[in-house]
C-alpha cells in the first residue's frame, strides 16, 4: 500500500525538482516533466480507485497501526470517494498543465511547480484520515492557489482577488482550527474514526460539540463558497487565468464539499443521530440559498470568466443541496453532477481562455458575433450550457436523477428536484445566452459600461483560430456529455457513496484493521419525472436565454425586481472587510442555527 | 487551571476579524490576520495544559512524570509555520500592490479593477 504515499510524493518532489531546474531546462522541458509527474500521479490515483474496489486498505505511516482501536499515527484512507476525487483532480491538472502555455501570456516557469505542489495537497486531502492532515493539506492547497490565482501580478484585479481569496480563506481555516481544537479538547484524538467513537460514547451532542461542528463545516463551506462565504470565489476566479481557473473551479471548491462529507459522516454522524432533520434543513436551505444566488449573479455578469466563476458558485449549492439530504443514492447523484459538471465547467473555461486569447478580451459585448468562424467552440458552450441545464441524457443528468431517487426517498423532501431545476436552468441559460450572443451573434450586443471601456486598453489584433485549444474544449464537453454513459460508473458511485456513509463500518476498518467489502449496489434508472424535469428546465433554459438576448427582461422587469438585483450586485462590492464582515455573521449564524436545532 | 486562556483565545479571535472588518491599509489586514490567527496557538496550548506538569521532555526525568501534552504544542508549532507562510505570500502581493498601483488601501485597489 505504498501506492497512496507515492502518490502524494510524486508530484510533490516532481514540484521541487521543476521549480529548482526551471531556469537550466527551459520552459518546454520544464512543462514535458510537470506533465509527466501529474499524469503519473493520475496513474497512481487510478490504481487506487481500482483496488479500492474491495475492503477499506487503510495505510498507517510508518507502520504506526492502533493498538485495541486507539490510533496514535496517521492514516489514509484511500477508498473509492477520495481516490476518485484525487484522480479527477490529477486528470484536471494534467490539462491545465497541457493548456497552460497556451492560455497564460506570463511565461512564469514557477506556475507548472505551483499546479503541481496544489495538486499534491489535493490528493493529500483526498486520501487523510485525520483533522491534523486535512488541516495542513487545506492550507497547503490553498497558499498554492492564492498565489495562482495572483500570479499575473501586473493588473490590479488579480492581486485584488488573490488578497480577497487569501484573506476570506485563511480566516475560514483559522475558524476551522479553533474547531479542530475544541474537538481535540473533548476527545483527545484527531483521527475522524476515533473522535466519532469518543463522541459517540459521550451521548448526546452538547453545546461544545455542536459548536465545533458548526466552526468545522463552516471552515469547509469558506472553501467551498457556499453564500454567505461565496463572495471571495468570483474576484479570485474572474481575474485568475483559464487553466488555473478549470482546475479550482473543477476540483478545489468541489474538495471542501469533499471535506465535509468526510467529516461529517466519519465523526458526526453518530453523536448526531436523531438530530438528521435538523442537519438536513441547514445544509438543504445554504445549498438552494447559494444555488439561486448564483444563478441570478451568473445571468447577470458580461464579464465571461466571472459568469462562470458564479456558474461554479451555483453548482456548488447544488451540489450541497443534494449531499444535504444525507442518504447514499444523493450523496453518489452529487458526485455524478459534481464530475460532469467538472468536465462541463473546463471545457467552458478553455473555450473562454480560447476567445481571450484570439481577441484579447472575455468581454460578452466587445465580443457579440466575433466568434461565428468557431462553430467547434460554440458548439461547446452550447452542450455544455444544456448539460448544466439538465438535459437527457447528457452526464449532469444522470447524477440529478440520482438525487432525484433519493429526494423521494427522504420524507418531506420530494420538492427538492423542482427546487433545484430552478438554478440549474437559469445558469444553462447564462452559458446559452453568452454562447449565442459570441458564437451566433443574436439580439443586441449588451450596452458597454462607458466607464470600464475607458479603463481598458484598445483590444489586440485577433490571433488565428487554436485547433488544440478548441480540441481541448470538446474533448472536455464530450466527457461532460458522455459520463452517464460509461459502463458501470452510476452503479460504482453508488457503492462508493454507501460506503463512504457505513460509518460503522468504516470505524471498523480503520480503528481495527477490519475486512468489509462494501456490498454492489445497482443505481436505479432515473424516473420519469427525473427525465420530464430535465427536459422542461432545458427548454426553460433556452427560453430564459432568448429572452435575455433580446433585452426585454431588463428594461420591463418590475422595480422591486431591478432593485433587488441591484442590491445583490451591490453586497458582490470587492471590498474585503465586506467579506470578512458576512463571513463572521455567516459563522454566527450556521452555529446558532445548529445549537437550535442539535441541542 | 482555570477558564482564562480560553477567553483570551475567543477575545484574540474577535479583535483580529473586527480588525480585519475595519482595516483601510493591506499591511494592517495581514496583521490582523495574523492576531486572529493567534487565538488558535493559545487555544491549542491551553488544551494540552495540565497544572503542575513539566514539559513533554523525557530525557532528564523518569517517564512517570506527569507532562503536557506534546501533540497540541506540535499542531501549534505546525500551524505557525503554516500561517507564516501565508503571512509572508500576502506581504509580498502587498509590495506587488504598492510597487505597480501606488496605494495599499484595499478598497482602492478594488475600486481600480477591471
Amino acid at each position: 500500500m505504498t501506492v497512496a504515499s507515492l502518490a502524494i510524493l510524486v508530484p510533490l518532489l516532481a514540484a521541487a525538482l521543476v521549480a529548482g531546474v526551471r531556469t537550466s531546462i527551459g520552459r518546454a522541458a520544464g512543462e514535458a516533466l510537470a506533465v509527466t509527474a501529474a499524469a503519473a500521479t493520475a496513474a497512481l490515483c487510478a490504481v487506487l480507485v481500482v483496488r479500492a474496489g474491495g475492503p477499506l486498505d487503510v495505510l498507517w505511516l510508518g507502520g504506526w497501526a492502533p493498538v485495541d482501536g486507539m490510533p496514535v499515527g496517521i492514516a489514509l484512507t484511500p477508498d473509492v470517494m477520495g481516490g476518485g476525487m484525487a484522480l479527477f483532480s490529477a486528470l484536471l491538472a494534467v490539462v491545465a498543465l497541457l493548456s497552460s502555455r497556451r492560455l497564460t501570456e506570463a511565461a512564469d516557469p514557477l506556475f507548472h511547480a505551483l499546479v503541481l505542489v496544489l495538486l499534491a495537497a489535493m490528493v493529500g486531502f483526498c486520501l487523510g484520515a485525520d483533522l491534523f492532515t486535512l488541516f495542513v493539506f487545506f492550507e497547503l492547497m490553498s497558499v498554492c492557489a492564492y498565489a495562482l490565482v495572483a500570479l499575473r501580478s501586473a493588473e490590479p484585479s488579480p492581486l485584488q482577488g488573490g488578497v480577497n481569496f487569501a484573506i476570506t480563506n485563511s480566516l475560514g481555516a483559522i475558524l476551522l482550527l479553533f474547531g479542530v481544537g475544541l474537538l481535540y479538547g473533548r476527545t483527545g484524538a484527531l483521527n475522524l474514526a476515533r473522535i466519532g467513537d469518543v463522541l459517540s460514547a459521550q451521548g448526546p451532542p452538547d453545546a461544545l460539540v455542536v459548536v465545533a461542528f458548526a466552526l468545522v463545516a463552516g471552515g469547509l463551506l469558506v472553501k467551498a463558497a457556499v453564500v454567505p462565504f461565496h463572495f471571495w470565489l468570483a474576484d479570485a476566479y474572474a481575474a485568475a487565468s483559464s487553466p488555473v481557473c478549470l482546475l479550482l473551479a473543477g476540483a478545489f471548491t468541489e474538495l471542501g464539499l469533499f471535506g465535509l462529507v468526510r467529516v461529517y459522516w466519519n465523526v458526526f454522524a453518530e453523536p448526531f443521530a436523531g438530530h438528521e432533520g435538523a442537519v438536513r434543513v441547514v445544509f438543504v436551505v445554504l445549498g438552494l440559498a447559494t444555488a439561486l444566488v448564483g444563478a441570478m449573479m451568473a445571468l447577470e455578469q458580461r464579464h465571461l470568466r466571472r459568469m462562470l466563476a458564479f456558474v461554479t458558485t451555483s453548482t456548488i449549492g447544488i451540489s450541497l443541496a443534494a449531499i444535504g439530504l444525507l442518504e447514499a443514492h444523493a450523496l453518489a447523484g452529487a458526485m455524478v453532477w459534481a464530475l460532469a459538471d467538472g468536465c462541463a465547467k473546463a471545457a467552458l473555461f478553455v473555450g473562454v481562455g480560447a476567445l481571450e486569447r484570439r481577441f484579447g478580451t472575455i468581454d460578452a459585448g466587445e465580443l457579440h458575433g466575433r466568434g461565428r468562424d468557431m462553430p467547434f467552440t460554440g458548439a461547446a458552450f452550447a452542450v455544455a450550457g444544456l448539460a448544466i441545464a439538465g438535459l437527457p441524457p447528457l452526464g449532469p443528468f444522470w447524477g440529478k436523477g440520482l438525487v432525484d431517487h433519493g429526494a423521494e426517498l427522504v420524507p418531506g423532501f420530494a420538492w427538492l428536484p423542482w427546487a433545484i431545476a430552478v438554478p440549474s436552468l437559469l445558469i444553462g441559460a447564462a452559458v446559452l445566452r453568452a454562447g449565442a450572443g459570441i458564437f451566433v451573434g443574436i439580439g443586441e450586443p449588451p450596452r458597454v459600461d462607458p466607464s470600464t471601456r475607458e479603463a481598458r486598453e484598445e483590444p489586440e489584433p485577433p490571433e488565428g483560430r487554436d485547433p488544440i485549444l478548441t480540441a481541448a474544449a470538446l474533448l472536455l464537453t464530450l466527457a461532460a456529455v458522455g459520463l452517464g454513459a460509461a459502463p458501470g460508473l452510476l452503479d460504482a458511485t453508488l457503492t462508493a457513496a454507501a460506503a463512504a456513509l457505513d460509518t460503522e463500518a468504516v470505524h471498523a476498518a480503520v480503528l481495527f484493521g477490519a475486512q468489509v467489502t462494501p456490498a454492489e449496489l445497482g443505481a436505479p434508472f432515473p424516473s420519469a419525472l427525473a427525465w420530464a424535469i430535465g427536459i422542461l428546465s432545458a427548454c426553460a433554459a433556452a427560453v430564459v436565454a432568448w429572452i435575455a438576448l433580446l433585452g426585454a427582461a431588463r428594461s420591463n422587469a418590475p422595480a422591486p425586481a431591478r432593485s433587488a438585483m441591484q442590491a445583490m450586485r451591490d453586497l458582490h462590492s470587492g471590498h474585503v472587510g465586506d467579506y470578512v464582515l458576512w463571513l463572521a455573521a455567516g459563522f454566527v449564524a450556521l452555529g446558532g442555527a445548529l445549537l437550535a436545532g442539535l441541542t | 487551571m482555570n477558564g482564562l486562556p480560553y477567553l483570551v483565545a475567543a477575545w484574540l479571535l474577535v479583535v483580529g476579524v473586527y480588525g480585519m472588518v475595519t482595516s483601510r491599509h493591506l499591511v494592517h489586514l495581514v496583521v490582523c490576520l495574523t492576531v486572529a490567527q493567534s487565538s488558535t496557538y493559545v487555544l491549542l496550548l491551553a488544551v494540552g495544559y495540565r497544572d503542575g506538569a513539566a514539559a513533554p521532555v523525557f530525557k532528564s526525568q523518569p517517564a512517570s512524570t506527569p507532562v503536557v501534552d506534546p501533540i497540541v504544542q506540535t499542531l501549534t508549532l505546525t500551524d505557525v509555520v503554516v500561517e507564516a507562510t501565508v503571512a509572508a505570500l500576502l506581504l509580498a502581493l502587498t509590495v506587488q500592490v504598492k510597487k505597480r498601483f501606488g496605494t495599499v488601501d484595499p478598497d482602492e485597489l478594488a475600486a481600480m479593477r477591471d
